[in-house]
């Protein structure tokens, strides 16, 4: 992970650092003397060669754990990170679990019940739903719970009500997902020669399905889920947009408009690290799970 | 190629001939019969031709002045024989910015897929073929690429190059190569070591001809149904991104930034957010079924 | 106490597609006595499987179906039972082992879970924990596997270790009728003989009667009482196994199998493969549906399918015994 980490800190800081512009021009503002500026510059370092700005700035980071002074607010970038990576983490735990509890039962229950009614209406909502922008979503809750029947705040993060439509904006396009990949798995899982050996043993189908199909279906489930994260993040960007939510997503988007080259690599690069704890707690957590994983950690290995 | 099994006097009708043909004709032929069955899957491609065709006509229904021209008297007018989805919060025609909008859309969406197809795949043959150190640097760096989130991604690329439409084209493009590459190159592995591959070698096939012929049918399957994945992802990408305000410049419009020019007045107006809105909504879905269905023709054992 | 175990009568299963309907079994009769072993011979597709499950009730529910017979097990029809008594059935009087060992157990449960729930499935005797492993450890070691392994995962077990398992999960609940589809098929040669006379073994032990499936004559000269050739959904020769190894007539197909098999005696320069294929069996032929390939076919067997010619326990479907000595015809089923 490791390596993967550094090479995307470095593609960061070296699309980031294609901005036109130097930092003292910026942080100076209009108007300033250019003997000012030039001082700053050489101040901050901008002067010397690249590759030593980019090991200053990793040095700074993970030792120091400062990633730079935001060119708007003059403040450290990581300070202000660290403010509103929680509200970030909220919406996004919250759609994840949201989108879970949403497509998992449905999932199974649409391939227990393939091509019944229910079957078809799920399928078909849910690819509705998957295919639509978390933004596009919540605007429609907007308009309907918030403008027109006033149960939840249009914008801003006062209170728990704040969290409830972007939970759901960014929650039901990636819960559609997680139940069509949830009934594929169980379908294909309850096709298997062991379901069939349990039914030959006089399990009942209840039996059946939920000790043999559905343990093995849902572990490619909660891999996809994980690895679906990517894509969660970047709906969590817009739905922090929309719904005025002072998260990290929109602390990038205000910066890169701005042109705050601190604050966006610095926030692209912390966001990037999460998604990589997140595939990498996924991996783990398959070798607890299945067995034949953690045969291969541990050193049991096939025969 | 046919394959007839044995001859003997005592061979009678009641077995078949398998004719196993391996002409491309009739498999696309077979697969579109497929594809036909779908209802839903055809209704997808139905109403994407249309949004194409009305597209590409959209010069002959309105011209581009009427998307632009504002006029303060129609602001935020509600739908009207004159205006049939009403104006925005500049009096500027709504019908015409859609209609302009999905041009915009449309454009960016296929014509990033189809550009990511050709780079990925020819870049997924060449490492896929030459191998070695080529492959593990060529690999590391898609994994990196891999480990952002493509919004992130593409939202770099615009802060550091600016906004407009071939911009975003870029951004959007750059996240979605190394999908391709791995396809390609997978399909490319999958075949290198077959002994056919070392025969048309030593009968002196070019490689481009190999690639062609041996490796372009493993790997058109997948290549299709990504394809169709990608224009669905990369009209939305492009959407969320001039949502965010770092997409087309204004006044262009496009779906997205149509859709945020909505919040304003989305309580009084929400006619603003409706028209961009069922567009967006029904060409993502019509994109996401059309794919479903390519990929269930493509490959039926697939299909539950 | 009537000995007879399982009794077929006019048994046609037949699965149902949109498109076709495929007629897997046609009108067979067999019966098995308690303790006794048939061997139901044939090529793929003939329909082997097909019976088996239709005895267990595990034909795929939407696309299987019984248009005509019976299956009546120790008196009772199956198809009559409730659910209840049907899973009842399965694992503690009927079990089935089936062909490829490597995908018939559950990947993530041990081999231990897996052979323990056949009995908790069936605990009527409410036997406790420490009595259940008990005898999981006890069959384990019958079929050859030290019970230290029982909190192995099947991916850890070779694949005659893993059909041992299978086996062990089989018969752990003293089945009176053991039904085994092809268990050898998809092991290494070297193992199949092991395996093939573990099973033997158990059988002989236990007194289980078998129903053992194969399209290999040498494990069925090894195993079985009775033999049933199948062709295209019939039985068209059934009797016991002296009157299919050593009998004087046999149906054409059987002479065809057994022809087929290298002789390590005889030098040929050529075996003898019966030519062509089995019919479709969505389009079956009118007469015999063995004319096609049969080197003996008249014009009467194209048109007109054949009665069964019985002699004594011997039975063959076939026009050319017609007027032989000891041969009654019997009505074609």
């Amino acid at each position: 992970m490791i390596p993967i980490v550094v090479g995307v800190s470095f593609l960061i800081f070296t699309i980031l650092n294609l901005i036109p512009g130097d930092p003292a021009s910026n942080i100076l503002g209009i108007g300033a003397v250019q003997a000012d500026i030039d001082a700053l510059n050489e101040e901050l370092g901008y002067n010397l060669p690249f590759l030593q700005r980019y090991f200053n700035y990793m040095y700074n980071a993970v030792v120091h754990f400062d990633l730079g002074v935001s060119y708007s607010t003059k403040k450290p970038v990581f300070d202000e990170i660290l403010g509103r990576l929680p509200v970030s983490l909220k919406v996004a735990f919250n759609a994840i679990l949201f989108s879970l509890v949403f497509g998992i039962p449905l999932g199974v229950l649409s391939a227990v019940k393939q091509n019944s009614l229910v079957d078809r209406l799920s399928t078909g909502i849910a690819l509705l739903l998957a295919s639509q922008p978390g933004f596009l979503i919540g605007m429609i809750l907007m308009l309907i719970f918030s403008l027109r029947l006033r149960w939840f705040p249009a914008t801003g993060a006062a209170t728990w009500k704040s969290y409830v439509m972007p939970m759901i904006a960014l929650g039901l396009p990636y819960g559609g997902r997680q139940l069509r990949f949830t009934r594929s798995s169980m379908l294909e899982t309850i096709r298997q020669d062991y379901v069939r050996t349990a039914r030959a043993k006089g399990a009942n189908e209840h039996i059946a399905i939920w000790r043999h199909a559905m343990k093995n279906a849902l572990m490619p489930v909660i891999t996809v889920a994980g690895t679906s994260f990517g894509i969660l993040i970047g709906g969590a960007i817009a739905t922090e947009t929309l719904f005025g939510l002072p998260g990290l997503g929109s602390f990038i988007v205000a910066g890169i408009k701005q042109k705050d080259i601190p604050v966006v690599t610095g926030g692209i690069i912390i966001f990037a690290l999460i998604f990589s704890f997140v595939i990498l707690a996924v991996d783990l957590s398959y070798a607890f799970i299945d067995p034949r994983i953690k045969a291969k950690y541990a050193g049991g290995g096939k025969r | 190629m046919s394959t007839k099994y044995d001859d003997s006097p005592l061979m009678n009708l009641t077995e078949k001939k398998v004719e196993v043909n391996f002409k491309k004709e009739s498999q696309i032929k077979e697969v579109w019969r497929r594809l036909k069955k779908d209802k839903l899957a055809m209704f997808g491609l139905s109403v994407i031709v249309l949004m194409i065709v009305i597209a590409l006509c959209a010069p002959l229904i309105r011209p581009y002045s009427a998307a632009i021209k504002m006029n303060m008297r129609l602001k935020l007018a509600l739908p009207s024989a004159a205006h049939w989805f009403g104006c925005d919060g500049y009096g500027r025609d709504l019908f015409t910015r859609c209609l302009y909008g999905s041009r915009v859309s449309l454009t960016i969406g296929f014509a990033t897929a189809f550009a990511t197809l050709v780079i990925g795949s020819m870049l997924g043959a060449l490492v896929g073929y030459v191998g070695g150190v080529l492959d593990d640097v060529v690999m590391r760096a898609l994994d990196i690429f891999s480990a952002i989130p493509s919004t992130l991604f593409a939202m770099a690329v615009v802060a550091a190059m600016g906004s407009g439409i071939f911009n975003i084209c870029v951004a959007i493009s750059l996240t979605n190569i190394p999908g391709f590459v791995r396809i390609v190159r997978s399909a490319v592995l999958g075949i290198a070591d077959q002994e056919y591959i070392e025969a048309a070698r030593a009968g002196g096939s070019p490689t481009l001809h190999i690639l062609l012929r041996h490796v372009l049918p493993n790997a058109i399957g997948p290549l299709i149904v990504q394809t169709t994945a990608n224009v669905s992802s990369m009209i939305l990408s492009a959407a969320t991104l001039s949502f965010l305000g770092l997409g087309i410049d204004p006044p262009q419009p496009e779906w997205g930034a149509l859709v945020s020019e909505a919040q304003e007045f989305l309580r009084r107006s929400p006619h603003l957010l409706i028209f961009p809105g069922i567009l967006i909504c029904v060409a993502s879905f019509s994109m996401s079924v059309l794919g479903d269905g390519l990929r269930d023709a493509l490959d039926p054992r697939l299909k539950s | 106490m009537t000995q007879e175990l399982l009794k077929i009568t006019d048994l046609s299963v037949e699965y149902r597609t949109d498109k076709e309907t495929v007629h897997a079994v046609n009108h067979i009769n067999f019966s098995l006595n308690k303790g006794e072993t048939i061997g139901l011979v044939g090529e793929t597709g003939a329909g082997k499987t097909t019976t088996a499950l239709s005895i267990m009730r595990l034909l795929p529910e939407k696309t299987g179906f019984i248009p005509n017979g019976s299956i009546v097990f120790e008196g009772r029809s199956i198809y009559d039972l409730e659910e209840k008594e049907l899973h009842n059935i399965r694992g503690k009087h009927v079990a089935m082992i089936f062909q490829d060992p490597m995908t018939s157990l559950n990947p993530i449960m041990t081999v231990g879970e897996q052979i323990a729930e056949a009995l908790e499935l069936h605990n009527t005797d409410h036997k406790s924990h420490e009595q259940i492993q008990a005898r999981v450890d006890e069959v384990l070691s019958m079929v050859g596997i030290s019970p230290s392994r029982k909190n192995a995962f099947p991916h850890q077990f070779s694949g005659g270790m893993k059909q041992r398992v299978v086996i062990a999960m089989a018969l752990v609940c003293e089945p009176d009728l053991l039904i085994a589809d092809e268990p050898t098929t998809a092991l290494d040669v070297t193992i199949q003989a092991q395996v093939i006379n573990m099973i033997r073994e158990l059988r002989d032990r236990l007194g289980t009667a078998m129903i053992m499936i194969t399209h290999d004559l040498g494990i069925v000269a090894q195993t079985c009482d009775n033999v049933a050739v199948m062709y295209a959904g019939r039985i068209i020769e059934a009797g016991t196994a002296a009157d299919i190894y050593k009998g004087e007539f046999r149906h054409p197909y059987t002479v065809g199998l057994f022809s087929s098999i290298p002789n390590l005696r005889e030098k040929t320069a050529r075996l003898t493969p019966i030519p062509g294929l089995m019919p479709d069996p969505t389009k079956l032929p009118a007469g015999c549906s063995f004319a096609p390939r049969c080197p003996h076919a008249t014009e009467l067997c194209r048109t007109t399918p054949p009665a069964a010619y019985k002699n004594n326990t011997h039975v063959i479907e076939c026009h050319l015994l017609e007027g032989k000595d000891g041969w009654t015809k019997e009505a074609r089923v």
